[in-house]
């Protein structure tokens, strides 16, 4: 699996969704590393992307009752009849992509978070913070985009995952099973 | 060396495990696995959410005849009787009712409370437990502690392993290290908010994402706690960590409290200013 298409991807629904706003990201697993954790050594991988039509959102949309917000779907069949598939979920200040594993029954075996995304507080907005960005030394080592490791203190539910899991039941209902 | 960090949504929030260690990828995902399946192990035995698991056989059944407890759930029903006592009644485990009526839990068919149930109605001996009257219990307050510290002990022969819960956190190495903590007043990251590591465990409890109200209701009052702040507390189990922030909200003076279980504190009030409390 190409990682350059992937970061491709991610890059450009980032830059629609958080445009504008600082945010900060922590990056997990790789594609493949997800691959292994979810299905280890057992089984082979064949790339089977799926485009689904309007009318294929419209059904996932109303049996889920989750929007879905890409048409493409990034995918892998397994041996055994099971389904890799990378996705995304977008809450108003997180923004996460997943792997999720399915079986041959459409049922959830595992889920991977690949990157977690979150918007900065409005702490940036104190000048003390943006005069790195505006100051006269430029050498200042820039703070943006900086690993953020260790934070105690509750992420936002699942809630958004959940939802996204749900989707993606339903777009295995009603489109991947028959393929 | 080598490390892998994995985030997989677990326990009501997103769990992260991150192993370091002289061996090769393949065993350093063998070993997250396995700290993962301990994390689910613990999910299926205390999720009040789920009417599967072993809290909610005994939520179900334990005001009709004892039921058998696992090792982990005697454990931590023992260590929740002795806090009981220990904070004279503001740690109270039997305060679950008053949250599903809030909407914080959820309303299973099968949940049955006497009024005046409370901590003298339950019997814990010889490896079971019998409630004297209807009753149900919550481990909301320490269930995701305890799953860090098992799936960090399932890590012990790694060189330096992390295991993060929703804001539960345990490093096997933690000496000089630092955590992020959220501002209180509107649950985000900002730049400055960095704390030296004091013990090897941390967990912290705050309003930020309840709109200004912690899920934390005090048994005296029965109110939620309110505020505008966010309390820390270093440990050296996470489970203890994750009990004594309940501990922190609820009792007016918590220190000689958090003195008897070896925890120090660090609050956080917004607009943001640390006060540190020596334990």
């Amino acid at each position: 699996m190409k990682r350059r298409s992937l970061f491709k991807w991610t890059t450009v629904t980032l830059g629609f969704l958080f445009s504008g706003r600082v945010s900060w990201s922590k990056t997990y697993l790789t594609v493949d590393q997800a691959r292994k954790m979810l299905w280890g050594d057992e089984e082979s991988f064949r790339p089977a992307d799926v485009d689904l039509t309007k009318d294929q959102m419209k059904a996932i949309r109303k049996a889920s009752r989750v929007r879905v917000r890409n048409s493409q779907i990034k995918a892998w069949r397994t041996s055994s009849g099971g389904w890799f598939i990378l996705d995304q979920v977008i809450g108003k200040h997180e923004n996460i992509d997943l792997a999720v594993a399915l079986t041959a029954e459409g049922k959830v075996k595992g889920v991977e978070v690949l990157v977690y995304r979150e918007t900065y507080g409005h702490q940036i907005m104190n000048p003390k913070w943006r005069a790195q960005f505006t100051g006269r030394d430029h050498s200042a080592p820039m703070r943006l985009d900086k690993e953020i490791k260790n934070i105690s203190g509750a992420t936002l539910s699942c809630r958004h995952v959940a939802d996204g899991l749900q989707r993606l039941c339903h777009t295995w209902n009603l489109v991947l099973r028959a393929l | 060396m080598n490390t892998i960090t994995s985030c997989r949504p677990l326990l009501g929030t997103l769990v992260e495990v991150s192993a370091t260690h002289d061996a090769d990828e393949d065993s350093l995902i063998e070993g997250v696995r396995a700290a993962f399946s301990e994390i689910e192990r613990i999910q299926r035995c205390m999720s009040f959410h789920d009417p599967e698991s072993e809290l909610s056989r005994i939520n179900r059944e334990a005001h009709t005849r004892p039921i058998p407890l696992s090792p982990d759930m005697e454990q931590i029903l023992r260590f929740s009787g002795q806090l009981f006592a220990h904070t004279e009644g503001a740690y109270d485990i039997t305060m679950a009712p008053l949250l599903v009526e809030r909407g914080l839990l959820p309303r299973h068919d099968f949940l049955r409370s006497a009024p005046e149930a409370d901590w003298s109605d339950i019997h814990i001996m010889d490896g079971h437990i019998q409630c004297r009257r209807p009753l149900f219990i919550d481990l909301g307050g320490v269930a995701k502690g305890y799953a860090v510290d098992r799936a960090v002990e399932a890590l012990s022969d790694f060189d330096d392993v992390t295991v993060n819960a929703g804001g539960d956190l345990r490093m096997s190495c933690w000496d000089n290290r630092t955590i992020r903590l959220r501002n209180p007043a509107d649950g985000r990251i900002d730049e400055e908010d960095e704390y030296l590591m004091r013990n090897t465990a941390v967990a912290t409890s705050a309003s930020y994402f309840l709109n200004q109200q912690a899920a934390i209701y005090s048994p005296f009052s029965r109110k939620a706690v309110e505020g505008h702040h966010s309390v820390s507390v270093f440990a050296s189990t996470c489970m203890v960590a994750d009990a004594m922030t309940k501990v922190a909200f609820l009792m007016p003076d918590p220190e000689p409290v958090l003195n008897r279980y070896g925890a120090s504190l660090l609050s956080l009030r917004s607009p943001v200013g640390a006060t540190f409390h020596a334990g």
